[in-house]
């Protein structure tokens, strides 16, 4: 039996990065939980009698900015609606969103299997609508036991933009694309963190397999909890339909996340009549699209797609190293300015390999991030040029490279005179000491002229040392041994 | 000067016209350019002071100060002019009488009273510790401290709060009508001669009518012309802030003292929305001296009005005809035969909205937890049950109503097309462009300049006595004259005729502000011949 068909749809809550809040000239500190609450609040963050709002207009340039970037239809003119409900941690009583005419509609998002091998298909996620609206403030609970929770306002009149997609997604890869492709859409715009932990970014899930009603998920502070709750909400409502689930019978559902399993929250049927009404003293937002527009999208960054086209078409590089470069920028950077200092399109070629495989390898061995201070272009570019043009051998570069990065100092010193230092020129005849006698010999003649460290290495543990042994040995043949073989060898003659 | 605290308190006994009293005013400032100086006002107590509590007449703010002045209370002490103290009010503005409210009715001074309603005054005394914003240098944040010994950083505020009689209803004499509302504390302490003029709040009539039931001006400017920054939120569609005085001159310098743009309102008019008017006031000069074009909408030919009404409405006109000042015009406004129940659904939605805000979380009253059973309702709601009086409870729910989801298409959104219709229909009868509108329409060329209502369908308020039993609807219906305006927005002043309880609306097109206010001078002029 085949599995029933899942529709998915996604609820994003995304708090922008302003200076100052929605309504009021206080500062927002996003979801920066460090700051002592309730200290970044004013009169009306807190609905003080004889307050008013006052628009943040940097607020609707992040939407815009995000509408245009979602290919939604702006509207000219949108406005603001009140959603009443009473919560402790809703200061007015209702929250300032909008409901009847948002400031975006109908946009979509195109993930490519061109760019995303692992979609089966080419997939439209069409967007309902963006709106504007106002954060709550945060009820912090202390214990179970106690029935006192303490509010703090901080986040109370933050700026959210709240994006609904239709049900297009089947399943959690897709799910984890998009979310991968939104995060990295809103942190190249500069108007959010796009961090779940936090709650700047906040998902919540539709889901329903074809038969079952549709179930809202919240509550959901990663995106493994929202693919594990999305795996674990499919199976459950599978086994409810082969049970005998009856579509009249139940309303629609809200269910929370443990960590474990979705468990129920409420039913739709017992919510409340949110009582929505166009805000009264708040003007209506009026654009000049015509105008405003063609400017924006001079600001905008370049999309993610035309960014990863232009790596793969314009510096033949692969789709997977091009995300790569993509989600990094200092690499992006770095890349960038190595391939100019290049000349020869053979060797340009051969850098991505160099910077992606072997300089990221070996960082990411040490558990270090890359960062642009670690080695110069200039110096980088240098020595694959020599490696490429075969005098320096690879392992011996890859040895060079990692002294640079470790030796600042060295970076400044022609390549060829550092590996002449350390006798590292590549020599072409072949030197037959690939036998364990000869290498022995080697080996056992720079032990005996290091007792010292040969000493410490043995009675006083610093293993460590072991490495400039090593480094002896490699100088002693050149550097045509692998580095491995004198390690492993040492340990055994020293019987470590 | 007017009446000294001494002489305040004894009189204020009498009628309960305040909340709370100064007990040390800033003497008014006598500089030859402080545009207000030497006059005395005092305050509807829905307007935050820092000075003493900001209550709204109501239980749910009895004892709440506010951090912030509004911005015409701040105005109004740079003006140079002195602060009396805060007047009684229907609770959250919302009535006609100023007897619903917390803290007792306020009394019509042109009418016998007997007996004291104050049994005696309480200084109150407190102090608060400011934090300054570093933006702005606003302040951001005052704790109230009543442990106020350590006084270095710390600012003192006292004033004197009555203390009414337990029967004070009993005390109320038969011959007592209500002052009307809901600035009836404001209307009054202008009647009394506490004070040279006084400051309300207009939503649907809340100074004209006061004003007309005590003889007084009351001007209700276009919505939008004076900040609302401060001014507690009834109906912020409808809601304007009024002046009231026994002067017209004094009326017209408070009002330029208050007509400003101001950032924190985004209803207020922009400056450059108020250039485009000064300038049109400039052209239209050339006017003067041209008779004034009157019209009279038929459909204020209101059944229920008094034939007295009617018949004192004809006489001003031909006075006014007689000393060459006007000629009338008949006009049609169709929609006014529905502004009663459009006022009513929108202002009591808007009110049930922003009156949300008032759970006892952050400030104000708060049910104690002994008299909480919340297994049976969060006590927030015990809070709002037992913190809002009758008829705001009765608001909240008719507002709640026009707003759910059964009642919005067929109440809300139909009152709202009614309130367009009126808008219209109201440029296609005036001369004058609408300030918010681009272009006059073609039609109206040949329209009116003001027209002339009266302010009330009866020649005489109510009875104290007999209002108490009105049932709500009634009392609704005193509002019928008044409400049209304030749904159109448009600048209203209601002036004295004759003695007694009896005012007319001099109406001009929104924006025309100063127009109104020159031509009641001429009326001023002719009346007083």
């Amino acid at each position: 039996m085949t599995k029933p068909q899942l529709k998915i749809g996604l609820e994003i809550h995304t708090q922008l990065q302003t200076i100052s809040k929605l309504f009021s000239n206080s500062l927002n500190p996003t979801s920066n939980l460090s700051i002592i609450p309730n200290s970044t609040t004013s009169f009306f963050d807190n609905s003080l009698p004889g307050t008013q709002p006052k628009l943040n207009n940097q607020c609707i340039l992040n939407a815009i900015k995000l509408a245009i970037s979602l290919n939604c239809k702006i509207s000219s003119i949108s406005s603001f609606d009140r959603k009443h409900y009473f919560y402790g941690d809703q200061p007015l009583g209702y929250q300032i969103t909008q409901h009847f005419n948002p400031i975006a509609k109908n946009g979509f998002i195109k993930l490519l299997k061109k760019y995303n091998p692992k979609l089966s298909n080419d997939l439209i996620i069409n967007i309902q609508q963006l709106q504007l609206e106002q954060d709550t403030g945060r009820s912090i609970y202390h214990s179970i036991n106690s029935n006192i929770s303490n509010i703090d306002f901080n986040r109370s009149n933050i700026p959210l933009i709240e994006m609904v997609t239709l049900p297009n997604f089947s399943n959690i890869e897709e799910i984890r694309i998009f979310l991968q492709y939104y995060i990295k859409l809103i942190q190249d715009l500069n108007i959010c963190t796009g961090d779940l932990e936090t709650g700047a970014l906040r998902v919540d899930v539709n889901i329903n397999v074809i038969g079952h009603k549709r179930v809202e998920i919240k509550n959901l502070p990663t995106i493994s909890s929202i693919l594990n709750a999305i795996k674990f909400e499919e199976k459950r409502q599978i086994n409810e339909l082969n049970s005998g689930y009856s579509l009249l019978s139940n309303s629609i559902e809200t269910r929370g996340w443990n960590g474990k399993s979705t468990y129920h929250l409420r039913n739709k049927e017992s919510n409340i009549d949110y009582r929505y009404v166009p805000d009264m003293e708040l003007p209506k937002i009026k654009l000049d699209l015509n105008n405003l527009i063609p400017k924006i999208n001079s600001i905008l960054p370049v999309s993610i797609n035309d960014k990863i086209d232009n790596l793969m078409n314009n510096y033949k590089i692969s789709l997977r190293d091009s995300k790569i470069l993509i989600n990094n920028e200092k690499l992006l950077k770095f890349y960038l300015n190595s391939w100019s200092l290049i000349n020869d399109i053979k060797i340009k070629e051969k850098l991505i390999n160099w910077l992606v495989h072997e300089l990221l390898g070996s960082l990411t061995k040490s558990e270090i991030e890359f960062n642009e201070n670690l080695i110069s272009p200039k110096s980088f570019t240098n020595l694959i040029i020599e490696i490429e043009n075969g005098n320096i051998t690879k392992n011996n570069g890859k040895l060079i490279l990692l002294h640079l990065i470790n030796n600042k100092i060295d970076q400044s010193k022609p390549i060829l005179e550092l590996a002449k230092e350390f006798g590292m020129i590549a020599n072409n005849s072949i030197n037959d000491i690939n036998n364990n006698d000869s290498l022995d010999n080697i080996i056992n003649n720079i032990l005996i002229k290091n007792d010292k460290i040969v000493k410490e290495i043995k009675e006083n543990g610093k293993i460590k040392k072991i490495n400039f042994l090593i480094g002896q040995c490699m100088r002693q043949t050149n550097g045509n041994v692998q580095p491995k073989i004198f390690e492993d060898r040492i340990k055994v003659l020293l019987n470590i | 000067m007017k009446a000294n605290i001494k002489q305040i308190q004894n009189i204020n006994k009498r009628y309960n016209v305040f909340t709370s009293i100064r007990s040390n005013p800033t003497p008014p400032d006598n500089s030859p350019f402080a545009p207000l100086g030497n006059l005395t006002y005092a305050i509807k107590d829905n307007f935050t002071t820092r000075d003493e509590p900001t209550s709204c007449s109501s239980k749910m703010l009895s004892s709440y100060v506010s951090p912030f002045d509004s911005t015409v209370s701040s105005l109004l002490n740079q003006s140079g002019s002195s602060c009396i103290g805060k007047t009684n009010m229907d609770e959250f503005a919302m009535g006609n009488s100023t007897i619903s409210g917390f803290f007792g009715p306020t009394l019509n001074p042109l009418y016998p009273q007997e007996r004291d309603l104050i049994e005696s005054y309480e200084e109150i005394t407190f102090a608060t510790k400011d934090s300054i914003s570093e933006n702005d240098g606003e302040i951001i944040s005052s704790d109230i401290m009543n442990d106020y010994t350590n006084t270095s950083d710390l600012s003192l505020h006292s004033y004197i709060k009555p203390k009414l009689y337990n029967d004070a209803f009993d005390r109320i004499s038969n011959e007592q009508r209500i002052v009307g509302g809901s600035s009836g504390g404001s209307a009054a302490a202008v009647a009394l001669d506490l004070v040279d003029f006084s400051i309300g709040s207009d939503t649907g009539g809340s100074v004209r009518l006061p004003a007309c039931y005590t003889n007084i001006y009351g001007f209700k400017p276009t919505y939008g012309r004076i900040s609302r920054w401060g001014l507690l939120a009834y109906a912020q569609s409808l809601d304007t802030v009024g002046i009231m005085s026994k002067d017209l001159d004094t009326v017209w310098k408070v009002f330029m003292s208050l007509d400003l743009s101001d950032s924190k309102d985004p209803s207020c008019l922009s400056d450059s929305t108020r250039e485009k008017i000064a300038i049109e006031r400039i052209h239209s000069k050339k006017n003067v001296g041209k008779k004034i074009k009157i019209g009279i909408p038929v459909e204020f030919q209101i059944e229920e009005m008094d034939e007295s009404i009617k018949k004192y409405w004809k006489s001003l006109l031909n006075k006014l005809k007689e000393s060459k000042l006007i000629e009338v015009y008949p006009v049609s406004v169709p929609s006014i035969k529905y502004s009663l129940p459009t006022y009513y659904t929108l202002c009591t939605a808007e009110a049930s909205s922003n009156l949300s805000r008032y759970d006892g979380i952050r400030y104000g009253y708060r049910v104690l937890e002994s008299e909480c059973n919340v297994d049976i309702e969060p006590e927030f709601v015990t809070t709002r049950n037992t913190g809002f009086g009758e008829e705001v409870r009765r608001r909240i729910i008719l507002g709640n109503y026009a707003l759910s989801s059964y009642g919005f298409d067929s109440h809300f959104m139909k009152a709202t097309a009614v309130r367009g219709m009126l808008i219209d229909e109201f440029n296609d009868v005036f001369r004058d462009r609408h300030c918010l509108i681009e272009t006059k329409q073609l039609k109206s060329t040949n329209g009116v300049d003001m027209i002339i209502v009266p302010t009330t369908t009866t020649s005489q308020p109510p009875l104290v006595k007999d209002f108490k039993n009105t049932d709500p609807v009634t009392s609704y219906m005193n509002d019928i004259c008044t409400i049209p305006m304030s749904l159109a927005g448009l600048p209203t002043m209601s002036i004295p005729y004759c003695e007694g309880a009896m005012g007319f609306q001099l109406v001009g097109q929104h924006g025309q502000d100063y127009k109104v206010l020159e031509f009641a001078r001429l009326v001023d002029g002719v009346l007083s011949k």
